[in-house]
């Protein structure tokens, strides 16, 4: 009965959200308050009854109902819990579920949250996202259905995608669908102020924590995929430029841009339409991922998820809400009083520009990625665009930015002092070329670009800080003022600081990349391969059985100068009821780096084919997406909306009274 | 039960959601939430210059600024409401209507439209009681033995008609293989290879198969389950003749209460029946197999709309309705299959074997009852 229930709780929940996108539009439009009031139960019990029904499907995973198709075809009784638990979103029908269930979260979070909130406001939020929640609905109903039963049920199921069965994968989904799923949100606010032609400050104070915990599973959800690639795939890569990885990197480049115009916005109330249009522009990327994912259009490591006819579906969805907004946006937005000019040289000029380079980002991404599916279409040829184009296009655009942004953030609000802030940028670019001189020397002849790149992330880290260090040192102080002032400085400062220098960090272990040593080699029984400092031995290979697999696993020890540092064990897991073998790498972290060794084939002089690598600092590249995702969660914290206060006379005055004068914050 | 619990469920949020509509009416607040941001970003400010963070000068100017945002987006707000209210209030009684009636229909008729309500849950651990679940238990434990030992042919022997049960054709075709190679020649188990053979081909006496049956018949030519394929083979060469002496001779010599009597029967049936029209008669299944799809879907139409013809003519044929509704299924017409089983139902009311034969069927198509 809890799986019927769980399915009629879907159906109910496709009532409600019916509900929810007619009446409070209707109230806010006639201007009765007990309609708009509705937005916000049936935004509450939309979403319990999601999770009811989530919650029903994962007990059909958990006790093995065979009864249902997808647990039957994604499931086996032998499998761990994890996995069972992990099986329930990974498959269509159940990430699906997964997608609305968290769309119902984001709702009823603002129908909770929102309590401060223009009640307007709230109600035409509330009911976009009943707009997006009702026709997904439709779409997991009518096309997708997670409970859809099969009688005679079998007695076995046909066991998860092997490849699926992994710790990350228990992760990076909903990680990723927090961040996808919370632009929607965004967007809800943005075609609300639309709708209601009510664009201010206040609006950007109450979007902001929006896009920051959008941005900030997004972040965590991408490295998590991005680390989660690497360690299953076996290849030793971490980002393939595959569509579906840069279908998750567009609305992450666009929300990036999204949170810094949003700043401008609520400093200084300027780049209201184009806010407008970015957070517009960062759902349609994540409907589009979502889309490019679901539809099968590309063929991929996703393409766990093939099935053309949906595909239409989401077609009709991605054009009504991508073309229905921004004939909105066309319709409405010139109505929007657009204030704020500013002056060329200030803060929020720097981040206009950050603004257009990102969205650059974005539209190479786009071409990048569209390109071949439009041309495959048009003249049937296949063609595949992959890392030389993205790394020419995209690295040009990334070292400017990365360049400016040091700069950019030690400017002033409103009237910057270029001269100062190039002053305060310079410590850290004497940092980073100092860095790369040092390395130059040690290194003679080693790759150029990943010396540069390593210069450059040392300037963007040192950068990070040095517009914090400034405000909070001040000549002749004691350390217990600096100190206070450290605290009293606004969260946001921090955030931002933390997050340019995990940029800073992801872009060391990038550049470290130029250093990894690959080896390819058929390695006998105990013969040592040597691997930059460190030497790989492989001393026996053993079998192994797993609960719903059978391995064999090399034991392999990695030396330093003939001493043991480390063992590994890669294997090769082979899965008996989907009938397919898969390589697991074998991975030890020294220090920041990495081994990484993945199995090939067995020969039968007892030899082994063998990728080993060993890739320093490689761990960077993660942890810096940590820290940026740290970054979002201490500016999350500071929620107070901040007037951009002028740094104007202030320098005159400290001159003249160096004592009495405080350095004047943001 | 199960309604009972929808009720409550579809209850509870008309309740919810019609609360609301009992708030008395009132202004958006939108004068009220501006007023008290702009407040609490003027305490910001005032913080601020507590702290030391900003200059008081500054302070003053960013006060200023705070306080003309406020009355622009006071002037905003005074544009967009609207003043009179009416004294009826024909809105609210139509949004009560929609929570109270279109909300309860849409969810019941999307419900309906995909639920399947009288299936009780399947945990596995409720079936451990039944003869299938032991077998798939034991196939585990095997399995893992014939890793180790991949020459036991008594361990292939006993897996094999597991698998074959259990659906998964491909390992059982690989288990009694596995089991001839290792045993020895053995009449039944080259008959069961063909039979997973051609289950593993949906159905049809392929070409490798054929070759299994034959040679187990040479071994044993009264091996029944040889004989049934045997007899299929021919009948999908279209041979209906041949087919039905080989059907009929089968029946005579099986003993009653053989699980493949009914099998038997079926076929006999079906190869002794003159309902078909002549040119279809004459199509037989490996032509029609030999279609291009549309054309053989046509084809196929064809014969199970005949048949539905003669039905309807004379009902009194359990046999007929039986694989009328088989083949609605399969052609994937379940709407029409649902009204078949109601008019066999309905036509077959003085037999006493059809209800049960039916519900069978009914249950194993999962066809809603």
């Amino acid at each position: 009965m809890i799986v019927e229930t769980g399915h009629y709780a879907l159906a109910l929940a496709l009532a409600v959200a019916l509900l929810q996108s007619v009446l409070p539009l209707w109230g806010t439009r006639s201007g009765d308050s007990g309609l708009t009031s509705i937005a916000v139960p049936a935004a509450i019990t939309q979403f319990l009854l999601l999770g009811y029904a989530f919650a029903a499907l994962t007990y059909a995973h958990v006790v093995s109902d065979f009864s249902l198709v997808t647990v039957a075809e994604n499931s086996l009784t032998t499998k761990p819990l994890v996995y069972k638990l992990a099986g329930v979103w990974g498959n269509h029908e159940g990430s699906m579920l997964l997608w609305v269930l968290i769309l119902a979260a984001f709702g009823a979070a603002v129908a909770i949250l929102g309590r401060g909130m223009a009640k307007e406001l709230r109600a035409n939020t509330l009911t976009v996202q009943g707009w997006i929640s009702f026709a997904f609905l439709c779409f997991i109903l009518f096309t997708s259905d997670p409970f859809v039963r099969r009688f005679p049920a079998p007695f076995e199921g046909q066991d998860l995608n092997p490849l699926l069965q992994d710790a990350g994968l228990a992760i990076h989904p909903p990680l990723l669908y927090l961040g996808y799923v919370g632009s929607s949100i965004v967007f809800s606010f943005a075609v609300a102020a639309l709708i209601s032609g009510r664009l201010d400050a206040a609006w950007a104070r109450y979007v902001r924590p929006w896009i920051l915990i959008a941005w900030i599973f997004l972040t965590l959800g991408i490295a998590m995929g991005s680390y989660w690639a690497y360690y299953t795939l076996g290849w030793g890569g971490f980002w393939f430029w595959d569509p579906v990885e840069n279908a998750s990197l567009m609305p992450w480049l666009a929300g990036t841009a999204l949170l810094h115009s949003a700043a401008v916005m609520e400093k200084r109330e300027a780049l209201k339409i184009w806010t407008l249009f970015l957070a517009i522009l960062t759902f349609s990327l994540s409907l589009l991922g979502t889309f490019l994912v679901r539809s099968g259009v590309l063929t991929s490591v996703h393409s766990f998820a093939s099935d053309p006819t949906r595909g239409v579906f989401i077609l009709i969805i991605l054009s009504t809400f991508i073309g229905g907004s921004l004939a909105l946006y066309a319709w409405r937005a010139p109505s929007l009083s657009q204030r704020g000019l500013f002056a060329p040289v200030s803060r929020e000029s720097a981040l206009a520009v950050n603004n257009l380079l990102l969205t650059a980002c974005c539209a190479t991404v786009l071409t990048g990625t569209l390109y071949p599916l439009a041309l495959e279409a048009l003249t049937g040829d296949k063609i595949s665009v992959g890392a030389p184009f993205f790394n020419l296009t995209l690295g040009p655009l990334l070292a400017l930015i990365v360049l400016l942004m040091p700069i950019g953030q030690s400017l002033a609000w409103k009237r910057g002092d270029l001269l100062g802030a190039a002053q305060r940028a310079t410590v850290a670019a004497l940092g980073g070329l100092v860095v790369a001189l040092v390395l130059v020397a040690v290194i003679r002849g080693g790759p150029v670009l990943a010396t540069v790149g390593l210069g450059l992330a040392v300037y963007l880290i040192v950068g990070s800080f040095a517009d914090v260090m400034s405000r909070i040192r001040a000549r002749g102080q004691p350390i217990r003022v600096m100190l206070a002032r450290a605290v009293g400085l606004p969260r946001s400062a921090w955030g931002a600081a933390i997050a340019h220098a995990g940029l800073g960090v992801t872009l060391m272990g990038l550049a470290a990349t130029g250093w990894g040593v690959e080896r390819i080699a058929t390695v006998k029984l105990g013969q040592g391969i040597d691997l930059g400092p460190y030497q790989a031995t492989i001393e026996n290979l053993q079998s192994r059985q797993g609960p719903n697999y059978s391995e064999v696993l090399a034991y392999t020890v990695i030396s330093r100068g003939g001493a043991a540092v480390a063992t590994v064990e890669p294997a090769k897991r082979s899965f008996p009821v989907r009938q397919t073998t898969v390589s697991e790498a074998g991975i030890v972290t020294l220090g920041f780096g990495q081994i990484y060794i993945s199995l090939g084939d067995q020969h039968p002089d007892g030899s082994i084919d063998a990728r080993m690598f060993w890739k320093p600092l490689v761990t960077a590249i993660w942890i810096g997406g940590v820290i940026m995702a740290f970054g979002g969660i201490v500016s999350l914290s500071d929620r107070r909306l901040r007037i951009g206060f002028a740094r104007r006379a202030v320098r005159v005055r400290a001159a003249a009274n160096p004592a009495a004068a405080p350095q004047a914050a943001e | 039960m199960l309604w009972a619990v929808f009720a409550m469920m579809t209850f509870a949020i008309v309740l919810a959601l019609a609360r609301s509509l009992s708030e008395r009416r009132e202004s958006f607040g939108g004068h009220d939430s501006d007023v008290a941001f702009y407040r609490g970003l003027l305490a910001e400010a005032d913080d601020d210059v507590r702290c030391g963070l900003v200059g008081p000068e500054d302070a003053m100017a960013t006060r200023a600024e705070i306080g003309r945002r406020l009355l622009a987006s006071l002037d905003s707000a005074s544009e967009s409401r609207p003043h009179a209210w009416p004294r009826w209030q024909p809105r609210r009684t139509a949004a009560a209507l929609a929570i109270a009636l279109v909300l309860p229909l849409v969810a019941l008729a999307s419900y309906l439209k995909v639920g399947a309500p009288n299936q009780p849950d399947m945990p596995i651990a409720s079936r451990r009681t039944g003869e299938d679940f032991t077998l798939a238990a034991a196939i585990s434990e095997v399995e893992t033995r014939l890793k180790g030992h991949p020459n036991d042919g008594r361990g292939f022997q006993v897996v094999a008609p597991i698998y074959l049960r259990m659906g998964r054709f491909q390992d059982a075709a690989h288990a009694y293989r596995a089991a001839l190679r290792l045993l020895g020649e053995n009449a039944e188990e080259r008959a069961s290879l063909g039979q997973a053979l051609t289950m593993a081909a949906d159905g049809v006496v392929t070409a490798e198969a054929r070759g299994a049956i034959d040679q187990a018949l040479v071994d044993d030519p009264k091996q029944p389950l040889a004989r049934f394929f045997h007899a299929l083979a021919v009948e999908q060469d279209g041979d209906t003749d041949r087919a039905r002496q080989l059907w009929e001779a089968l029946e005579a010599d099986t003993p009653a209460g053989a699980p493949w009597i009914d099998a038997v029967r079926q076929h006999l049936d079906k190869s002794s029946r003159p309902t078909q029209s002549k040119a279809e008669a004459g199509r037989s299944r490996t032509e029609i197999a030999a279609l291009p799809p549309e054309q053989r879907r046509d084809a196929i139409r064809g014969m199970v709309g005949g048949l539905a013809e003669k039905l309807s003519k004379d009902g009194h044929d359990l046999q007929g309705w039986l694989q009328l509704i088989r083949s609605y299924v399969v052609l994937g017409e379940r709407q029409k299959a649902e009204a078949a089983v109601a008019s066999a139902r309905a036509r077959l009311a003085e037999d006493a074997q059809a209800p049960e034969r039916i519900d069978e069927l009914v249950s194993q198509l999962g066809l809603k009852r």
